[in-house]
């Protein structure tokens, strides 16, 4: 066994040596690299393309990247607080699309913002912002701080913490956050996860799904002004349930269960053991709650 | 930066401005006079910044017209005018109170009650009894007072939206003014409902949600230039 | 009422003017009424609406007069009272010609299509053709002399943006004026 394991672990070797540098290829060229403290606090800045982050486990930050000739990649800063990006142009001119990746430690305290550039982060901590980029973070962090004006957000994430807004795009939460405070203005925001403790979701004209089974001693607050609150539940689920719109449709799925109060605008409803807490409140959208 | 540069490259905006102003940092002046002294494009460029500068501070004040003495007059009736003896602070009706004027009266009795009978809030179920009636009226004022702080951070907010916009990209603008656009729609309705049934908690909560909209919309202006 | 020149009859004056004096606040409004008078002409574009905001500024000034304490000139608390009331009515007044105007930037005092601007233009016309919001950073900064923090402080926008705006107020000037 010990005559092959040896050229099997160079071969190993070679083979993750030849996926490193064919991934390293496809990021780009070497842009920066440098040593740093295990939490640093990163500043990042482009407009248009594309920025990616990893965090990893390496006492480095590695910057690679396509960026055109005409544009000005910068790095400022020291081991702990650092800055980076592409610079803008003063007489906010289109910007053509650069494209960067960053390797960073898991532990970094991120500071992201974008114009129309897609954002894409995992295993990344800190406050992501863009006007009309796509988010998407996955993998775990510590706070989860992610702001759109029209891009889409796709929030997968293990976090103790969420705070999440769009504008028009659309937002849609899952992963396993605990403490989760998401909203839009016009955009759907759609929850999938069975972790949340404390929820609050909002929308004034977009509508709201949520599907699963809040935990027990969960605590959600539903708030929509036009758009629909939709409430996917399985038959399973546990929590008292407090429906009130003030003009729109409450439509109650669970119609075998006798509410606990009702008047025309509005209904209390116990599931199950009734472990969980939900309110929705509308002023004239609808409010659905239904039966997986 | 500076001690990179040669003849091939050129000072940066930044670097031009501070140098035609004399707000370079000292031990960045020195090589940028270097600079200057090959590169015809940037020695070129402060010059002409200089030259803005030279013929700025050389500008006269404007002359005031004839008309600005007679100001005094109407700034005198003015002032007069405000040294009437102010109302007294409890006289002083705030705007959330005098949307809540119906239930103002309850104010006095309310906090008695609430504070003997140590009530929480409570949602009415169907007719209220007294002391539930008490509690949404302390519940009403609060979320009334609530909406209202949202309203005045929101108009603080607005007003730096107003100075900022010419920083904002035109794309950031036109999104955030969309927003904008939907919440007071939102806002608008529930104003007008609570205009007619203004004992409804429930609207007032909306509102105050709604605000809260607002707010967190105009907060993202910062971001945005 | 002749105006006041003298510094200790200055501290005098005021201090009347603190105590309810209208006629010695007439001697501070006849000493100062002409350089609050050219700071809102330049900030605010137009002889009209700066001689409106003169009003303003000097009502202000009533109003908060016990709050002057000596530490700066009367002149320069004036001053920046002044500078606020015109921040506060380019706030509220919405204009579009608060504005950055539409479309690009670098379209903005761009020369005619056929390479002729006018000769004619001055400074004061120039500066009278800025956006707002390049218009108050290049006054204050450049005319009035405030540092880009102090501007930030008072505008509610980063030093950075305010810099910003400074060099790209001194561009368009430079292709008004043919610099």
């Amino acid at each position: 066994m010990r005559k092959l394991f040896l050229p099997a672990a160079v071969a190993l070797a070679c083979w993750a040596s030849t996926v490193a540098a064919q991934s390293a290829a496809a990021d780009g060229p070497l842009l920066r690299a440098r040593h740093v403290v295990p939490a640093p606090q990163v500043k990042v800045f482009t407009t248009a393309g594309s920025v990616r982050l990893v965090g990893w486990d390496a006492d480095s930050i590695v910057v690679r990247g396509r960026v055109p000739r005409s544009e000005q990649f910068y790095f400022a800063g020291n081991d702990s607080s650092m800055k980076l990006g592409i610079d803008e142009h003063v007489d906010n001119r289109a910007m053509p699309r650069c494209d960067l990746v960053i390797y960073l430690p898991r532990r970094s305290r991120v500071s992201l913002k974008t114009v129309t550039a897609d954002i894409a982060a995992r295993d990344v901590s800190g406050w992501f912002y863009t006007v009309s980029g796509a988010v998407r973070l996955t993998g775990s962090a510590t706070t989860i701080d992610v702001q759109s004006m029209s891009g889409n957000v796709d929030v997968d994430v293990t976090t103790p913490w969420v705070h999440a807004r769009t504008g028009d795009g659309n937002l849609l939460v899952r992963g396993e956050p605990q403490d989760v405070d998401a909203s839009t203005i016009g955009g759907t925001l759609s929850i999938a996860s069975p972790t949340i403790l404390r929820g609050q979701f909002g929308s004034v004209s977009g509508d709201v799904h949520y599907a699963g089974s809040p935990s027990a001693g969960a605590i959600f607050d539903f708030s929509n002004h036009s758009g629909a609150i939709d409430l996917l539940l399985p038959r399973s689920v546990s929590g008292v349930f407090t429906l009130s719109s003030i003009v729109g449709a409450i439509e109650n799925g669970f119609s075998n269960i006798r509410p606990i109060a009702s008047t025309p605008h509005s209904v209390r409803l116990s599931l199950g053991r009734g472990r969980a807490q939900v309110a929705a409140r509308t002023f004239k959208g609808a409010i659905r709650l239904r039966p997986q | 930066m500076i001690d990179m540069l040669d003849a091939r490259s050129h000072l940066t905006e930044e670097e031009r401005h501070a140098y035609a102003e004399g707000s370079l940092p000292p031990e960045q002046a020195p090589p940028a006079e270097a600079h200057l002294r090959a590169c015809a494009v940037c020695a070129s460029d402060v010059a002409r910044i200089r030259t803005l500068m030279t013929r700025v501070h050389g500008l006269p004040a404007p002359v005031p017209p004839a008309t600005l003495d007679a100001l005094w007059p109407s700034i005198r009736a003015r002032i007069e005018a405000s040294k009437v003896v102010p109302l007294p602070p409890v006289a002083l009706q705030t705007q959330a109170r005098r949307r809540v004027r119906h239930v103002g009266a309850w104010v006095a009795i309310a906090a008695a009650i609430v504070a003997a009978a140590g009530l929480g809030v409570h949602t009415n179920w169907g007719r209220a009894s007294p002391a539930v009636a008490v509690a949404d009226t302390a519940s009403l004022i609060a979320v009334a007072d609530s909406a209202h702080a949202y309203e005045e951070e929101a108009q603080m907010l607005l007003n730096q939206l107003e100075l900022r916009r010419s920083m904002l990209r035109p794309e950031a603008a036109a999104a955030i003014d969309h927003d904008l656009r939907v919440v007071d729609s939102a806002i608008a309705e529930l104003e007008e409902a609570i205009a007619r049934d203004p004992n409804n908690p429930a609207l007032r909560r909306l509102l105050a949600s709604s605000y809260r909209q607002k707010v967190d919309v105009l907060k993202r202006v910062g971001n945005a230039s | 009422m002749a105006p006041v020149n003298d510094v200790e009859v200055i501290d005098g004056v005021v201090r009347r003017a603190q105590q309810g004096d209208v006629e010695a606040f007439e001697s501070l409004y006849r000493t100062h009424a002409a350089a609050i008078f050219a700071l809102c002409r330049r900030m605010i574009g137009n002889d009209a609406e700066a001689l409106d905001l003169v009003q303003h500024v000097f009502v202000r000034a009533w109003e908060r007069l016990t709050t002057f304490r000596g530490q700066s000139s009367l002149a320069t608390w004036l001053h920046r009272l002044g500078v606020n009331v015109v921040l506060e009515q380019l706030r509220s007044s919405r204009r579009d010609a608060f504005r950055l105007v539409e479309g690009d930037d670098s379209t903005f005092g761009s020369r005619s299509p056929g390479g002729q601007i006018d000769a004619r233009i001055d400074l004061e016309a120039a500066l009278a053709q800025l956006p707002g919001g390049a218009r108050t950073v290049f006054v204050l900064h450049d005319i009035e002399g405030y540092s880009h923090d102090e501007i930030a402080q008072m505008t509610g926008i980063a030093p950075g943006t305010a810099r910003a705006q400074l060099w790209r107020a001194r561009r368009a000037l430079m292709r008004l004026l043919d610099l």
